[in-house]
């Protein structure tokens, strides 16, 4: 009642002083208000400051004004929080923007860099528009944001665009509010901004832009909006397998970029929720299932044993200029060495890359917060993110029922580092860093760390870091300065869901994870929690099973089988009717039986990665790990290449009913402990008859979603159920959970714009030491 | 409640704290604080002194036993010291029932080991205790050694000087696992124990800035502590590193980092970089160095930081040795 009230009232006044706040900037925020008041025939004046949009408007209709300031925000714009007090009429003649205030508090969000609108590819394609094939052209729906800014307020003069004076015609563009162009930062021509040069690999320069390079097989080191890409054409076998062996890069797929999304559907099936998410402005990589097509023009060895291509469209003018060549795919990969961080400068570029690229299409637009790709995969209907980084970094989550009662820095976990800075409503998650174990990722961790603080302005005062005693992330943290806090690996997992869904309330969480150091000394992986922020239970979890050598042992499926089935089974019942074991010469056998009976370098962990890395070692689907994760993804492309053939060889479109695996629970000390010796048990007999590896992975799946489901369902009938950890990167998994618990009260919450891996850990680790101080 | 850690006792991280906030603070004085592996005593003649006791299981393993490590032990920490060691203690904790045999074999060993080093045995003390009150047989030496030659401390590092090591490492450590866990290995690994004042002899000259015996905490623990007090940092190369087969293959299957493991025989030796090439020279004249290399510089940068070069040609942080390598990868 009171707030319609004053609602009226203000309508009534015939002078308001409104101030916006969120994405406002750079965004054409201001020309929107300024059209909006010469429609609505409003006097008085906007402007920007580093707190935010401020309007003076006087004038009849200043309601109609109001409601359309929320409504018909541009695109980009992203308001959250908008506030308007009565103001004293000052009769203004017209409606001005007026120079933006330096304020000492900054309190505006940068916007994340934007895919290439339609109207600038319309003003590249048309041939007498000053911009026509102009690699850098930009608006203010469009362009380099995050990437190029060094600090707040966002102006040309904090980017690394401040080396280019614009020109006269831009100049205009820039300071005419009914222009597209007006305050866009970035903006340029052919005669005032940056230029491309394309360089051999002795620095000689070349003419063109490298397409007569690519069809020739050539490797293009390019520099993108956040960093370098390696390319190359993806039709080409060769041009592939030299990427593949120059990157020493394993068996992990490439990216792909593809000419339009029309194109792309010749590979991939593409439904509504991921074309939304290729067409958006992030324009992330979407991991896409692959069609059978028996004349694909895309090599095997692009991604080698998976059903799936990550695709993204072209995301900047020079994309779309490189498919003026007469290919529909290009490889666009990161341009990082094995293990260290993006290259993004031109300088390391031609140096650290020699002798992979023997092309360099370089500019002189500086990139200064490296940003790889994102990448991101529909799963259950929802996307879920596996890397978050260019195109939604620097977007906060903003709290809506608590707060951050102090700046706070939450480190992340070692792998796929992504820090997270907090304070007030805001959580700002840093973009992919990478694996800190490497020296170079961590001094680029120090560096992004010192340049976030001032693009979100947050100076951290209190520091939340995982509790594993030897990650580098810990031990970076502990020689700061600042009170720290460890926060168990899973506990942040579990919490960094609650808060995506502001839920402060205890709830049930089931975690699927690689390993996390866990409160027991043990590692961690298969957890049902019981908790929220302030505190966390333990109620059950995957029984512990030994991992043999640790981080070494991961990269060895089969010694990770090995050491189940030996601790599972009797040995009688596996060990002469796998001919896997022939993989293992006689003295490994006995080195390794030695190792596990005298607990050498042994680890119980309760790992649910680890369970799928022994699974797929069993079946030999994968016994030699090159990157992260291989064994699970390869395991999980065998069920699901399976399930789709069922499917299209049954007559009447449903698949055969395949059933799940036997498993135990009991409990034991209060906990339930899933058992999994029945399921191996199956597992084995199954291969030792000959089933196919597909089917016996798929039946592992329905067994792996149906005790995640029956394991919510000891505790609770109804109500909020998290799932989070790596795991849940997995999307068959994933969408058989969610069809396992359709039909009951439960309902399924997950991480909606963080991955729910380590990528998210971050977020969770700020909100426990939130809730400690 | 808190208490001591096995860890306590491997020489890394937590041996490291033990030492500053007990040892340090209670006992320190100028001739502990000098944190050397020996510590030089003023005088006319100056005098290294040092101590160490030995609780080594198995008792006897292949390369060596007990008793050759409790001599060497002691005469290379005075050999890295710049010392040449002359006069060691005996000191024997045995337990009840030791078999009387087994303790021979051990005291021979110490005579022709003490032979080998040119070292004096000039006291000694016996004591027994009761079954179960310690493990078969512990030792503690004691040693002093004229200092024959002026050793730069590791203040003097500085960028450039070049890191080499007497020969391959990680061997002493397989050698006992193996020996203990009844590991066999296709190669078996025999352990490197031996006296190195012969061998520091054969290479010493003007240039040796530092040296080191690289034993608990292996090869990286010692670079960690030698860059802390040197305030410098050190890069070292994967490839570089002299491993033999058998330890990289046991390390492999079991998830060791070499860097880490103790050795009995090896020294580290930080050098000016023009001499480096001779003195690599002659380590390798002598049958204890021949596998001796080059695994490292010294370089400008954050001081106490101790990197790796990977064969990809990144970098790696090496700490110190932490209780155990626990799982990271998630
Ligand atoms: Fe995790
Ligand atoms: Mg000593
Ligand atoms: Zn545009
Ligand atoms: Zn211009």
């Amino acid at each position: 009642m009171k707030k319609s009230e004053s609602w009226k009232k203000e309508m009534t006044l015939n002078a308001k002083k409104i101030y916006l706040n969120g994405i406002v900037q750079g965004v054409g925020f201001r020309p929107f208000v300024f059209k909006l008041a010469e429609e609505l025939d409003i006097k008085g004046w906007v402007n920007n400051s580093s707190k935010g949009v401020t309007i003076h408007a006087e004038g009849e209709s200043l309601d109609v004004f109001f409601q359309r300031l929320l409504s018909d925000a541009p695109p980009l714009a992203k308001i959250l929080s908008i506030r308007s007090e009565e103001a004293r009429a000052e009769s203004y003649e017209s409606f001005k923007i007026t120079q933006s205030e330096a304020q000492q508090e900054a309190d505006v969000l940068i916007s994340p860099d934007v895919a290439t609108c339609q109207d600038c590819l319309q003003d590249m394609a048309e041939e007498n528009n000053r911009r026509f094939e102009y690699p850098f052209t930009n608006c203010t729906n469009c362009g380099p944001r995050y990437t190029i800014i060094r600090d707040v307020p966002y102006d040309r003069a904090q980017t690394t665009m401040s080396t280019f004076p614009m020109c006269e015609a831009c100049g205009e563009e820039y300071q005419n509010p009914r222009d597209r162009r007006f305050h866009a930062q970035p903006v340029a021509c052919k005669n005032c901004g940056p230029k491309v040069k394309l360089l051999d690999s002795s620095g000689q320069q070349l003419s063109g832009i490298g397409i007569e390079q690519l069809l020739q097989g050539g490797i293009l080191a390019v520099k993108g909006l956040g960093g370098f890409h390696l390319v190359c054409d993806a039709r080409n076998e060769q041009a592939i397998e030299r990427l593949r062996k120059r990157k020493e890069r394993g068996a992990k797929p490439f990216a792909l970029m593809a000419r339009s999304i029309e194109k792309a559907r010749k590979e991939v099936k593409i439904e509504n929720k991921q074309e939304e998410l290729l067409l958006s402005p992030a324009a992330p990589i979407v991991i896409l299932e692959r069609v059978q097509n028996f004349s694909s023009s895309l090599p095997e060895n692009i991604a080698p044993g998976i059903h799936t291509l990550g695709v993204m469209l072209p995301y900047t003018p020079l994309h779309h200029l490189l498919f003026k060549g007469p290919y529909d795919f290009l490889i666009v990969t990161s341009a990082n060495l094995s293990g260290r961080p993006l290259i993004y400068r031109n300088e390391e570029a031609l140096t650290a890359l020699q002798g992979i690229a023997d092309y360099f299409l370089v500019h002189d637009r500086e990139i200064y917060h490296p940003c790889d790709d994102s990448v991101v995969q529909v799963i259950g209907e929802e996307p879920v993110f596996l890397r978050r980084a260019r195109g939604y970094v620097p977007l906060p989550i903003v709290l809506t029922s608590s707060r951050f009662k102090k700046p706070l820095l939450g480190v992340g976990g070692d792998l796929k580092n992504a820090f997270c800075l907090a304070h007030n409503q805001r959580a700002f998650l840093s973009q992919y860093l990478g694996d800190l174990e490497g020296f170079e990722t961590m001094e680029r961790f120090q560096q992004e760390l010192e340049s976030f603080q001032r693009v979100v302005n947050i100076t951290p005062s209190v520091i939340a870091h995982d509790k594993h005693p030897n990650y580098y992330s810990t031990r970076f943290a502990q020689e700061e300065d600042y009170p720290k806090l460890p926060v168990q690996h899973h506990h942040a997992h579990l919490v960094s869901v609650l808060g995506e869904w502001n839920i402060s309330e205890p709830t049930l969480g089931i975690i699927c994870d690689g390993t996390g150091f866990g409160s027991d000394h043990c590692i961690w992986g298969f957890e049902v929690l019981y908790g929220n922020a302030a505190s966390c239970e333990r109620l059950g979890h995957l029984e512990y099973l030994p991992l043999p050598g640790g981080d070494a042992g991961v990269k060895h499926p089969l010694r990770i089988a090995y050491a189940y089935l030996k601790t599972l089974l009797a040995e009688e019942d596996w060990l002469k009717t796998l001919p896997l074991w022939k993989s293992f010469s006689q003295n490994e056998r006995q080195i390794l039986d030695r190792q596990l009976e005298k607990k050498i370098q042994v680890f119980q962990t309760s790992s649910a990665g680890r369970l799928f890395d022994a699974v797929s070692g069993l079946m030999g689907i994968c016994t030699e790990v090159t990157y992260e994760g291989q064994a699970a993804i390869e395991l999980e492309s065998e069920a699901a290449r399976f399930f789709k053939q069922s499917l299209s060889e049954s007559t009447d479109g449903r698949a055969e009913v395949i059933s799940e695996y036997p498993f135990e629970l009991r409990t034991e000390e209060g906990e339930y402990i899933l058992g999994v010796a029945p399921l191996f048990k199956s597992m084995v007999l199954d291969l030792t008859q000959g089933i196919s590896r597909g089917k016996i992975a798929y039946r592992f799946h329905l067994t792996m979603a149906r005790a995640i489901a029956e394991l919510a369902k000891k505790f609770q009938k109804e109500g909020f159920l998290a799932l989070s950890g790596g795991v849940f990167q997995n999307k068959l998994l994933t969408e058989l959970v969610l069809q396992n618990l359709e039909t009951t009260n439960l309902k399924v919450i997950r991480s909606r714009t963080l991955p729910p891996g380590d990528g998210g850990l971050a977020f969770g680790q700020v909100l426990i030491a939130n809730e400690v101080l | 409640m808190e208490r001591i850690l096995m860890a306590h006792g491997s020489g890394g991280r937590l041996s490291h704290e033990l030492i500053t906030s007990l040892f340090q603070k209670y006992l320190g004085n100028s001739f502990l604080n000098q944190m050397n592996d020996a510590t030089i005593l003023p005088g006319q003649e100056q005098l290294a002194i040092t101590t160490d006791s030995f609780v080594v299981s198995p008792l006897f393993f292949r390369g060596g036993n007990i008793g050759r490590l409790a001599v060497c032990g002691t005469v290379n920490d005075l050999a890295v010291s710049g010392a040449a060691p002359m006069f060691l203690s005996l000191a024997l904790i045995l337990e009840e029932g030791l078999p009387i045999a087994e303790l021979e074999q051990i005291i021979q060993s110490i005579a022709e080991t003490a032979k080998e080093a040119n070292i004096a045995i000039v006291c000694g003390d016996t004591k027994v205790v009761e079954r179960g009150s310690a493990d078969k047989l512990f030792i503690n030496t004691t040693g002093i050694g004229y200092v024959s030659r002026t050793l730069v401390n590791p203040q003097q590092i500085q960028p450039g000087d070049v890191i080499l090591v007497t020969g391959t490492i990680g061997d002493h450590e397989i050698a006992i696992l193996s020996e203990r866990e009844g590991l066999e290995f296709e190669t078996p690994v025999t352990s490197d124990c031996a006296p190195l004042n012969g061998l520091i002899d054969c290479f010493f000259q003007t240039g040796v800035k530092c040296m080191r015996d690289p034993t608990r905490g292996g090869v990286a623990t010692t670079l960690n502590e030698l860059a802390q007090q040197g305030g410098v940092c050190m890069l070292l190369d994967e490839e570089a590193l002299p491993i033999l087969p058998g330890v990289k293959g046991a390390c492999d299957m079991l998830g060791l980092d070499p860097l880490y493991l103790a050795n009995e025989g090896k020294a580290l030796v930080i050098v000016k970089p023009e001499a480096a090439e001779t003195i690599l020279h002659k380590m390798h004249s002598h049958p204890l160095g021949q596998g001796a290399a080059q695994i490292g510089v010294v370089m400008e940068g954050k001081p106490g930081l101790v990197l790796l070069k990977t064969p990809l040609g990144g970098k790696r942080i090496l700490g110190m040795l932490e209780g155990e390598h626990l799982p990271r990868i998630c």
